[in-house]
């Protein structure tokens, strides 16, 4: 049984984002434990993925009127919208052999988590690669990571309660992604946890099966502590990349 | 004083991710810049930035130098979500495009 030490946060994205990097950083010198972070964006964010181009992927206008912050990850893939009211995401900082050496099928038992939580909820939550979590077909649940130094930092989305209408204004994507999935709108390809079993969830409720979920598919003990104080100063250290339009507009 | 040329290749790898390629190239055939993105990933991702800026500068009259460059960063790079073949070869034919569309500016 692997031992995971849990953190429930919040905090605005470039802090997660930043904290996440930092964590990184620290489990390849051995200073904090394998971890397992749960986390909510405050206020609500979007992410996008290190590859991916801002007018290409963000309708700006409508996040600008929104007061929707944008931050870039540092890990690849898609782009999300981090519903304050309805999403959780989870990031897993482990050492590298502690996880499958293939990436997909480390993706794979890493989202294991977010798809026995939703099972647990009640929906038929399924993994299908390369690195969504689908219910009957519709993605609920996206995952991206980063290696380095031994370490695999994984996170990923729990879409429990997602204002979808806001997702669908404030994500582009490609003609030629919505194309090959048969789609026409982004909406079209996407769920909640909350839409599918037809009743409201609540964070506290969708917290408590996240960590049952990590527990179970993980075969993991959680244990619940705080950041400590060397985290939130390496954090702080690396919030001002997050934040700048230099990293942010990379590629604009 | 040179013109710039914009050339784009998007590709959608089958169940897989999105890449979008944008060469800008100028009339004396060098590359001003190669912009990637997309939804892919790759390891280490800063090998992509890398590819980026090695081809930026160089000429397209040798293809056989930016090639050895692609070739070089793709081997050393696991990309995830874009056969890394495909990913050469997209590159490959954007160069070619670039290369027609250069000499036939030179050419006016």
């Amino acid at each position: 049984m692997i031992k995971l030490r849990l953190i429930i946060d919040e905090g605005d994205g470039a802090y997660h984002m930043a904290l996440d990097e930092a964590m990184l950083i620290l489990r390849a010198v051995n200073a904090i434990p394998d971890t397992i972070r749960l986390y909510v964006f405050k206020p609500s964010t979007i992410t996008i993925g290190y590859f991916q181009s801002v007018s290409e992927t963000v309708n700006e206008d409508f996040i600008r009127f929104r007061g929707i912050p944008l931050v870039r990850r540092p890990t690849g893939g898609g782009a999300v919208y981090h519903d304050m009211n309805g999403e959780i995401t989870y990031s897993i900082v482990i050492s590298e052999d502690k996880v499958p050496k293939n990436h997909i099928e480390s993706f794979k038992f890493l989202a294991g988590g977010v798809i026995r939580a939703a099972r647990i909820l009640g929906a038929p939550a399924e993994f299908r690669p390369l690195n969504d979590g689908v219910i009957a077909g519709r993605k609920f649940s996206g995952q991206a990571q980063l290696r380095r130094l031994g370490v695999v930092l994984q996170h990923g989305t729990f879409m429990y309660a997602t204002n979808i209408d806001v997702l669908a204004q404030s994500l582009l994507a490609p003609k030629l992604k919505l194309m090959s999935k048969g789609v026409n709108a982004i909406k079209d390809r996407v769920t909640t946890i909350s839409n599918y079993i037809g009743r409201p969830i609540s964070r506290d409720e969708a917290l408590r099966a996240l960590i049952k979920g990590f527990s179970e598919a993980l075969r993991a003990e959680l244990v619940e502590s705080s950041l400590s104080e060397v985290e939130l100063l390496l954090a702080s250290s690396l919030r001002w990349k997050y934040l700048s339009k230099e990293w942010t507009y990379l590629r604009p | 004083m040179t013109t710039e040329v914009v050339i784009d290749k998007e590709y959608k790898e089958p169940e897989g991710k999105y890449v979008h390629f944008k060469l800008v190239i100028n009339s004396e055939c060098s590359i001003v810049s190669v912009v990637i993105t997309g939804d892919f990933f790759a390891y280490p991702p800063e090998n992509i930035d890398k590819l980026s800026l090695i081809l930026k500068g160089g000429t397209l009259l040798n293809m056989r130098k930016l090639k050895e460059h692609v070739n070089n960063i793709v081997k050393e790079t696991v990309m995830i979500g874009i056969d890394s073949n495909v990913f050469k070869e997209l590159i490959f034919k954007l160069f070619e495009e670039g290369l027609k569309k250069c000499r036939s500016m030179k050419g006016k």
